[in-house]
């Protein structure tokens, strides 16, 4: 899988050296923005849809096709991009956790409870954004999956919505417990590796 | 050993079907897959990769079935698609890099001698490639890790008449190892006539006739004679003909034809455009 990871690298290096340096420069925007919450979680959401960006040069230059032909199982064709993704995510939150430190102790407001609910809720989410959009790309191609993953984060968005609206309090009792955490980390993982199992029944049926 | 056994393979989708295909390639022999444009030909190479499912029958590349870990199996396969699908950001030594952690036996020294001998620019981006020069990177790759089959899917098309000899020179200097083989498909029948021990004839998803191409030639012939002369013959010698207000052209079987009757020598791409006609 070396070979699948460098030739990912190498399209990191040339395509996506943009989208890291924006993702960077809305890190050091929200150091200075104390209640907009935007800065700090779209670059996180960002990096998590790097592998799909991949996955469309892929198909863009027909390498689906020659993989076929190169000594590859289809697992890790898809894992690869799995592990692509959670390189990113872990890079970004380092760098989103170390910035949000950087602000709380700034402001006198660190407190390692909220800095670790700020931490897992985007590994959460960013989680979300990898396990919607990757089965579905399998599944349909960029071009379509692209289409089904909006519809789709309308509708957990739409949800998500109404559910902070109904439970609120709730929520907020629930994001204090200390089950909270670990909870919300193992559904995080639980949720990866259901999507990544789901890619793989997809892509082993597709024909390339 | 046999390098490639297909028995009975069938694969259909819309309206096309490959219908219970079988053919054998023997180890140290260059196949030519010949056929229209949709005949089959990639589906065919497609299925002996798993790139695609078939229906039914059987693969066996060099003694292993192809359900049983063909990513192993891929390792001593090189393969040219039609289109070679290398990211177009890449450099030819960015290719060589992955490919070196892609193949066990990957040959630094050889792709590098493969690179300069087809004059194909080191630092150069693919997407500024001309298509000659993307097939001929793809080649580079397929005879660069030590393989004992090729599959070549119109590997030559788009490849000027001299660099196609070069290629075709590369080719039969690959086949001098007796453990070599290749399957190559092409439009060019005038490469695969150069290139092939066996002649495999392809048409709308059936295999018309997988025959040695010495034999083929030396079987069938070609006459050019009137309406009134084809009637004389035996009809079982007239393979397929062709009447035009200038005469007859006829493919007949040089064994069945009187012999004091010219025959012409025929070649592949005669027969094949005979017998495709003939289908029609």
């Amino acid at each position: 899988m070396k070979g699948l990871l460098l030739k990912d690298l190498y399209l990191l290096n040339k395509y996506c050296r943009s989208y890291l340096l924006i993702a960077v420069a809305f890190l050091g925007v929200s150091l200075f923005s104390d209640q907009n919450m935007f800065f700090l979680v779209y670059p996180c959401l960002f990096a998590n849809l790097i592998p799909v960006t991949l996955l469309a040069y892929d198909e863009r230059s027909q390498w689906e096709k020659f993989c076929g032909t190169l000594p590859y199982t289809r697992a890790q064709l898809v894992s690869v991009k799995y592990l692509i993704g959670l390189i990113l995510q872990a890079g970004m939150l380092l760098l989103t956790g170390a910035v949000q430190a950087y602000r709380m102790i700034h402001a006198g407001t660190f407190q390692w409870q909220a800095w670790g609910t700020l931490l897992v809720m985007l590994f959460f989410m960013s989680g979300l954004v990898t396990s919607l959009a990757l089965p579905l790309i399998f599944k349909l191609g960029t071009e379509k999956g692209r289409i089904a993953y909006y519809i789709m984060v309308g509708a957990v968005c739409g949800v998500s919505v109404a559910g902070v609206t109904i439970f609120k309090s709730e929520g907020v009792l629930f994001l204090r417990s200390a089950l909270a955490l670990p909870l919300l980390f193992a559904v995080t993982l639980v949720m990866y590796v259901v999507s990544w199992r789901v890619s793989l029944i997809f892509y082993e049926k597709r024909e390339i | 050993m046999n390098a490639l056994e297909i028995k009975n393979l069938t694969k259909s989708y819309g309206n096309f079907q490959l219908d219970h295909l079988s053919l054998t390639l023997p180890s140290g022999c260059i196949m030519g897959l010949i056929g229209e444009n949709g005949a089959g030909k990639s589906t065919t190479i497609r299925l002996i990769l798993n790139m695609i499912h078939k229906d039914g029958g059987s693969i066996t590349i060099l003694g292993k079935d192809n359900q049983d870990k063909i990513e192993l199996t891929k390792q001593d396969i090189g393969v040219v698609m039609d289109e070679v699908g290398i990211p177009e950001c890449l450099t030819v030594q960015q290719v060589g890099k992955i490919m070196k952690y892609t193949f066990q036996n990957w040959e630094e020294d050889t792709f590098s001698d493969l690179v300069h001998r087809l004059s194909l620019p080191e630092g150069k981006q693919f997407k500024n490639f001309s298509r000659g020069m993307k097939m001929k990177l793809g080649i580079a790759i397929a005879l660069s890790h030590n393989s004992k089959l090729l599959l070549l899917d119109e590997a030559t098309s788009g490849l000027d008449p001299v660099v196609r000899d070069e290629v075709v020179g590369m080719l039969n200097e690959f086949t001098r190892d007796e453990n070599h083989s290749i399957l190559i498909s092409s439009h060019i029948v005038s490469d695969l006539e150069k290139l092939c021990d066996y002649i495999a004839f392809i048409h709308k998803g059936k295999l018309l006739l997988c025959e040695e191409k010495d034999q083929l030639l030396a079987e069938y012939g070609l006459i050019h004679c009137t309406k009134e002369q084809l009637e004389e013959l035996d009809p079982a010698a007239i393979r397929c003909k062709k009447v035009s207000p200038y005469g007859v052209e006829a493919m007949v079987l040089r064994s069945k034809m009187p012999e004091n009757f010219p025959v012409s020598p025929i070649n592949i791409e005669e027969l094949f455009v005979f017998m495709a006609k003939e289908a029609h």
